[in-house]
């Protein structure tokens, strides 16, 4: 007796239409759950971006922003004839190289030293990554106070230590390092945060094993902990820097770009330009050179993860 | 399907409400009705911004269905503040217009014109303050307040250094170095900081006018002038003297003034009346007053004026309120706040004000020889110009440079401007 397994024609089609619309669904899914953060950031991030980019060809004023008419690269020509400029960009490097430099040294400082048991450890956890949820503009007016030429804190120490009274944010030879010294103390819990969490990720029996063989820490560290630590470093440092060209809060706050503009990064000047001098257009063309800055940041950064996942396919 | 109903009778109902809201939006409010919204940063000055706001909101007696409602922005980020919101073509309906902001709102449009929104009565009554809210030969706003600026000086502390009160630079150098010395506090204050730019050029024109300088002359820049020069190089005997106040912006050394911490200032009379008023550490009697120590009697101005938006949701409403304004009651009320400063019209503080505040008369009479900070035939660019100066003289106190050749670099960039 031989069976016909084959579904009725009619009871077919019934369920090869809902699979159909079923695999459709699923090929959709990644789209539409990602439809949300991609309209998001094409009317939020995109499209002001291209605005910016635009307004730097023209010659818009911030009392009239649409309208401003196209006048080629004049902006940049402006710019780029314009030595300040060039000490602005000056002033965003030492300033974005420090930091980052400052803060990861800091911060992985920091965390190995939290990674070790010791009474306390709980508090100074705590203590030590206050900076990084302290309010910027509450930070920025207590260290204006510290700095104070007559009653500052810093300036009473300096005074009692021998070393006299310096005008830490008048004097252009200190205003820039005080500004990097306030960065980097703001901003380098972040990093203690991220390094503390991958040094969880390093297997101890390696470290062990090394203890037994008579390392001392700092090979340890060297040898072992280190290369586990590279890949999030690099990432914390893209993300710093990256940060570091667009900070504006806390050096507006401190000095304004001054003294004798020696911590006016880009960013203080694209404010400048847009807010104080109307100039909507060279702020934009300022804004497109942070913009780049940033950019060829993230190229390094893929070059560098391209060359260290090239070694480690490397047999 | 009935999704697709329902998703059809959301939209509807939706567009429905949007165009509902859209022309309820458009309605204009009725006449002598409606918010009026009234920028300035005076209203949060302590103790005086209540009394201006008592004065300016009498409207609301004569319109009782008018809400009159305060926009407070600090002095520092006033300017950027409007331009950002009359950019977006919002805004306040009223706003108190800072004379060198006035050329660049009017230049771009954002003012509306007020030539026929004052009544010949009114007009009558206006002093010749309100000449300098005209821009291309249109009055786009009347004078709110004209704020003189002069020496003053805490008596006691000038007393216990043994000093008097200084008519001449050695003699403002000699003083403030007795203060110093003698009381260790600072012996004189002013702004010198770019981080207060704005505020520091209009204190700032006070040393240029003083020694007989200008910014421009007959169309042309005079930045390097001998007379600015000359300016500069006592502005920077000051700073180097170690007797004045380096790092403290403004907010800094009119708290220590009020805490008799500082001797001397060059300040304008608001900033005078907001440290003394009600101060039992320093009264207003206790301070003395007199013309700059310089040169000449000129001196600095802070001229503020009172202009519409031309983005006003309520202009007509917004002209009522000025017209009403530049009566006789209201201006009498404005004279009584305003205090030491010139008004639009010759109405007076009581007299007892200025019996108690000695002081007044010596501000009020720097009015016949004060100019303000605009640049004269840059008005537009006085933003840009203030900056390359101020630069160049902030190298000349922290770096050290020399005065004529810091001038003379701020003279070249300027002219480069387009």
């Amino acid at each position: 007796m031989s069976v016909d397994l084959a579904p009725p024609p009619a009871a077919d089609q019934r369920r090869a239409a809902p699979r159909s619309r079923r695999r459709t669904a699923e090929r959709l899914a990644p789209y539409i759950f990602a439809a949300g953060a991609a309209l998001y950031l094409l009317f939020f991030t995109a499209g002001p971006l291209l605005n910016g980019v635009w307004l730097s060809f023209t010659d818009a004023k911030l009392l009239d922003p649409t309208g401003g008419e196209w006048i080629g690269a004049g902006n940049y020509d402006v710019l780029f004839a314009d030595a300040r400029f060039y000490d602005s960009l000056a002033a965003t490097l030492i300033y974005s190289l420090a930091t980052v430099g400052g803060s990861l040294v800091l911060g992985t400082a920091g965390a190995v030293l939290l990674n070790n048991g010791f009474r306390g450890r709980t508090l100074a956890r705590a203590i030590l990554t206050l900076p990084w949820a302290a309010p910027t503009v509450a930070v920025a007016l207590i260290f204006v106070w510290i700095f104070n030429n007559d009653n500052g804190i810093l300036n009473q120490a300096t005074e009692a230590v021998g070393l006299g009274r310096h005008g830490w944010l008048t004097d252009p030879a200190f205003a820039l390092p005080a500004v990097i010294a306030v960065s980097v103390w703001k901003v380098f819990p972040f990093v203690l945060l991220v390094v503390l969490a991958a040094l969880q990720a390093v297997p101890r029996d390696l470290i062990e094993s090394a203890v037994v063989d008579g390392a001392d820490p700092p090979t340890i560290f060297r040898r072992i902990t280190l290369p586990f630590l590279v890949p999030t470093l690099r990432v914390v440092a893209l993300l710093m820097t990256i940060w570091s060209f667009r900070r504006f809060e806390i050096i507006w706050l401190l000095t304004q770009g001054g003294p004798v503009d020696s911590t006016n990064t880009l960013v203080i000047n694209v404010y400048r330009e847009a807010f104080l001098n109307s100039e909507l257009g060279l702020s934009a063309a300022t804004g497109a050179v942070g913009l780049l800055l940033s950019g060829l940041a993230t190229i390094a950064y893929g070059i560098v993860e391209r060359r260290a996942a090239a070694k480690e396919d490397q047999p | 399907m009935n999704v697709r109903k329902q998703l059809a009778g959301l939209i509807a109902v939706a567009l429905t409400a949007s165009l509902a809201a859209g022309c309820g939006g458009d309605d204009p409010p009725a006449a002598g009705a409606g918010e009026l919204v009234f920028a300035s940063w005076q209203w949060l000055e302590p103790s005086r911004g209540d009394q201006l706001w008592t004065a300016v909101t009498g409207f609301q007696q004569v319109k009782p269905a008018a809400k009159m409602k305060q926009q407070a922005v600090a002095r520092k980020d006033y300017e950027s503040t409007l331009k950002t919101q009359i950019g977006g073509r919002g805004g306040p309906d009223i706003l108190i217009i800072p004379d060198t902001f006035l050329p660049e709102l009017a230049d771009a449009g954002a003012l509306e014109p007020l030539d026929d929104v004052l009544g010949a009565a009114e007009k009558s009554t206006l002093n010749a303050t309100s000449a300098a809210g005209t821009y291309e030969g249109k009055q786009v706003g009347y004078a709110w307040e004209i704020v003189n600026y002069a020496l003053f000086w805490n008596k006691d502390l000038l007393a216990k250094a043994g000093a008097t009160p200084p008519t001449d630079l050695a003699g403002l150098l000699a003083a403030a170095k007795a203060i110093k010395d003698k009381t260790g506090n600072p012996g004189f204050a002013v702004r010198h900081q770019i981080s207060e730019e704005t505020p520091w050029w209009i204190d700032f024109s006070n040393w240029s006018y003083g020694f007989g300088g200008a910014w421009s002359k007959d169309g042309k820049l005079t930045i390097n002038s001998p007379e600015n020069v000359a300016a500069v190089t006592a502005y920077r005997d000051m700073y180097a003297s170690g007797a004045m106040a380096v790092g403290d912006d403004a907010s800094t050394f009119r708290s220590k003034f009020k805490e008799g911490k500082i001797g001397m200032m060059i300040d304008n009379s608001s900033a005078l009346y907001t440290m003394v008023n009600g101060n039992k550490v320093v009264p207003s009697t206790g301070v003395g007053a007199s013309k700059l120590p310089f040169p000449t009697p000129a001196s600095g101005q802070a001229g503020f004026f009172v202009g519409i938006n031309k983005y006003a949701k309520n202009k007509a409403l917004a002209k009522e309120w000025l017209r009403w304004f530049y009566g006789a009651d209201a201006q009498q009320r404005a004279a009584a706040a305003l205090g030491a400063s010139v008004i639009g019209t010759d109405a007076k503080p009581p007299a007892d004000f200025v019996t108690a505040n000695p002081w007044v008369l010596t501000f009020q009479a720097q009015a016949a020889t004060s100019a303000d900070a605009v640049v004269d035939g840059f008005e537009t660019k006085t933003a840009q110009l203030r900056h390359l100066v101020l630069t160049e003289v902030e190298k000349v106190l922290v770096a050290g440079d020399d005065p004529a050749a810091a001038l003379t670099r701020a003279q070249q960039e300027a002219e480069k401007l387009r």
